[in-house]
């Protein structure tokens, strides 16, 4: 029963994180959304990065294209963005882990930089699109968007990180070096 | 010298980045229907959400009732000044609306644009990323949902339902920008008469500054100037929508950047950003395609 629950932790959690984006969007959205800036809740990817210290590069990819296509289908219903985003993440990370030691502090640094690679891949998918007919220049992009959600999930990873991290600790046997 | 990206991995990446661009084109042209495989991840998505949104639902209607509460001595007051209004305006309503049943009788006009069937729906997620503004409902098409209803909460329309899934529905808000999410609208002139125009999402431009929160009105017809304070509604003529649903109210007419014809800013009857339940709109007579 034990080992049953070691090997599902984690996809559970997975998914209850990409729900959890888009229920807390609703729950909140008079907070969150703005005239002066728009900040979007990312715990999948604060999980997914988390993960890339930890798990092996093969399941890591499996998830993040999994719950790439996932979001693409529930969300944005737009296929091919996150599903390519994600796995680049993902894949950034697994590369630093043998460099750099997997501390809290070193994957919140991390975390930074997925995220503005993330909002600024669709900052230029949207922009490039003639379809969405979206005007926002760079430096209101900057304002509005990449900086309120690089706030907002900095936060969340603050809250989050020590919870995550112990059930990684107890679920898995990884390889990563910590102290 | 070693390669700095062996042939195997370029391969690999090669072949991803044709997959992910012919995704985007796929999922990007206009189509009538979800397809398949999207409508049932989609349905497994909404069959989870429901299960683990619920208590978060509850927890969050709690707090907004205790909010509600603080508010109930001024509303009361309030709605006791409207109450008065409304007795003497339901008599006349009812005059009103036997006459006109009389007349469409002798006309023989039995469904008129203006009458729907609406289904309720509650709203479970939203798009986190608010690039297009969306949010998902837990109704399908098993409920009777099709593409392109309209969508009414909080006394306005809010969007149309731009996918279906057997148990949920994606809907497009008023507010979100782009070049397919436009509607047909009519509003009352100075002089009385019908001008007829397109509301768009507003774009981010620097005139629009400080009015993200609103709509704009485009095209409208030249016949008549468009007044502030007038209610905006849905004219029925785009073919799916039905006649008569609130949109909002006009805030500011000005000229389009040629000083061919008005635009108005228009702010919505509905807030947005406070959505908990919905109706979906059906309307009854058949759009003639």
């Amino acid at each position: 029963m034990k080992q049953i629950w070691k090997k599902l932790a984690i996809p559970f959690l997975l998914i209850l994180f990409f729900l959890l984006d888009g229920i807390f969007s609703e729950a909140f959205s008079s907070t969150l959304h703005t005239a002066d800036y728009y900040m979007t809740p990312r715990l999948i990817v604060i999980l997914l990065a988390m993960l890339a210290f930890f798990l092996p590069r093969r399941q890591m990819m499996i998830y993040a294209i999994l719950f790439g296509l996932f979001y693409d289908i529930y969300y944005t219903d737009i296929l091919g963005l996150h599903i390519a985003l994600f796995p680049v993440i993902v894949y950034i990370n697994e590369k630093m882990k043998n460099l750099l030691s997997a501390s809290a502090f070193v994957i919140g640094m991390m975390l930074i930089i997925n995220i503005s690679l993330l909002e600024s891949g669709l900052y230029l998918f949207y922009r490039t699109v003639p379809r969405f007919s979206l005007n926002m220049d760079v430096s209101q992009f900057l304002s509005v968007r990449l900086g309120p959600t690089l706030m907002l999930n900095i936060v969340l990873f603050i809250i989050l990180y020590y919870p995550i991290r112990k059930m990684i600790d107890k679920t898995t046997q990884h390889t990563a070096r910590n102290f | 010298m070693r390669q700095f990206i062996s042939n195997k991995k370029l391969l690999i990446l090669l072949v991803s980045v044709i997959i992910c661009v012919g995704l985007i084109g796929f999922s990007i042209r206009d189509k009538d229907e979800t397809p398949i495989i999207q409508q049932i991840g989609k349905d497994v998505s909404a069959v989870t959400n429901n299960v683990l949104g619920a208590p978060i639902r509850g927890v969050t209607n709690f707090f907004k009732s205790i909010d509600d509460i603080k508010n109930t001595y001024n509303e009361n007051e309030k709605l006791k000044e409207q109450l008065d209004k409304l007795t003497e305006n339901q008599v006349k309503l009812a005059g009103i609306q036997a006459e006109n049943e009389q007349l469409r009788q002798q006309l023989a006009l039995n469904e008129t644009l203006r009458d729907y069937t609406s289904i309720n729906g509650v709203v479970i997620s939203r798009n986190p990323d608010g690039w297009v503004d969306k949010v998902i409902v837990n109704r399908g098409s098993k409920d009777g949902v099709a593409k392109d209803m309209a969508v009414m909460a909080n006394g306005g329309m809010i969007g149309r339902i731009t996918e279906v899934s057997m148990t949920s529905s994606t809907v497009q808000l008023l507010t979100s920008g782009g070049a397919t999410n436009r509607i047909s609208v009519e509003t009352k002139g100075e002089d009385g008469q019908a001008v007829f125009g397109v509301v768009h999402g507003l774009e981010d431009k620097e005139e629009n500054k400080g009015k993200n929160d609103q709509l704009l009105m485009k095209q409208l017809s030249t016949n008549s100037k468009a007044k502030v304070g007038e209610k905006v509604t849905t004219s029925g003529l785009g073919g799916v929508f039905p006649k008569g649903l609130v949109v909002g109210e006009i805030t500011e007419v000005k000229m389009d950047s040629f000083g061919l014809a008005q635009e108005a800013y228009i702010k919505p009857a509905a807030n947005t950003n406070d959505i908990s339940s919905v109706s979906i709109i059906q309307r009854t007579v058949e759009s003639g395609e």
